[in-house]
């Protein structure tokens, strides 16, 4: 079992990943926003995150760059999960050090699996 | 085919509407700032959330169904190709310049037009998501016209909001909305999901 910080500002997004990740049997933590999710990995320090990158306050790209910087998140596995699919977005989550980049919509069991490979 | 893209069709001038019009197929969305045009769709058992930012005009609509269930090892997670459908539209608002705060929908289609081996119809599970999604995100339904038996053509005008119903008879709605047979099956069998990148 895994302690799995899931990102996103789609509510029903939010709820869909926390049920797959119960269902996997994994402890889940939620963030709406790049600020929030800074608070939670601080906090909670998970295994393992998986961020969406369009959000408010603070994007999934920013929130990793600076989780990168924390002592919880230097070598924390983090994805990001996304509707983006341009390559100058991908290379700039290369260089802010994201593990990888999963396009939407997931794959429950793609999902499952990463977690169990990566936390 | 994928479960969502950008639309390419071409527009169109439409006399009905008076009004060059913008066409989206089954599994597409578009967005627009232009007020000059109108986005239409038809629609039988998917639905269509017509959603704009009430302060600029800009808005959009999608046109999507969700699949029968499929059992992963995780359970039931049809409704994130609605999820993922309304997203790729609200995102598409948002990065041309509106505000999530100030955003309307409005939602149309699920008809029982695809015949469904028992329970539930599509068009039922469909109309019903959309209503789900929309409150969920708290985001304002001001109208809908769901469900029913024959299939719709719409026409939303996002600078203003309007949005025009036609309905098809009966007899002609099945053979009208074939497209989405097609879109159902590609949905149902490639599933289609995202891809992993490790780097």
């Amino acid at each position: 079992m895994s302690r799995v910080l899931a990102v996103d500002d789609t509510r029903a997004l939010r709820n869909m990943l926390a049920d797959c990740l119960k269902r996997g049997g994994h402890d889940v933590l939620l963030a709406s926003d790049g600020v929030e999710a800074l608070e939670q990995l601080r906090e909670h320090r998970p295994d393992m995150v998986i961020t969406d990158l369009n959000m408010p306050k603070m994007n999934g790209l920013e929130f990793i760059e600076a989780a990168r910087k924390e002592p919880a998140g230097q070598s924390l596995p983090m994805l990001l999960l996304t509707t983006e699919t341009a390559q100058e977005l991908k290379d700039r989550a290369k260089q802010v050090r994201a593990t990888g980049w999963l396009t939407k919509p997931f794959d429950p069991d793609q999902i499952l699996g990463l977690v169990d490979q990566l936390a | 085919m994928t479960a969502v893209a950008s639309s390419v069709a071409e527009n169109y001038f439409e006399p009905k509407v008076n009004s060059w019009v913008a066409p989206v197929l089954p599994g597409s969305y578009l967005v627009t700032e232009n007020p000059d045009i109108a986005v239409t769709t038809l629609l039988g058992s998917c639905v269509a959330a017509c959603v704009r930012d009430t302060a600029t005009g800009i808005g959009g609509l999608n046109h999507f169904l969700l699949p029968d269930d499929d059992h992963s090892r995780s359970g039931d997670f049809s409704a994130r190709y609605g999820v993922h459908a309304m997203e790729v539209l609200i995102n598409e608002i948002l990065k041309r310049g509106g505000n999530r705060r100030t955003l309307e929908a409005k939602a149309f289609g699920g008809s029982n037009v695809i015949e469904t081996g028992g329970g539930s119809g599509i068009g039922i599970r469909n109309a019903e998501f959309v209503q789900r999604y929309l409150q969920t995100e708290g985001i304002k339904l001001t109208a809908t016209d769901l469900g029913g038996p024959r299939a719709r053509r719409i026409y939303f005008f996002p600078n203003t909001g309007r949005v025009t119903v036609q309905r098809l008879p009966a007899s002609e709605s099945r053979t009208a909305t074939k497209s989405e047979v097609e879109l159902k099956t590609v949905v149902q069998k490639a599933c289609p999901t995202g891809k992993v990148e490790l780097f």
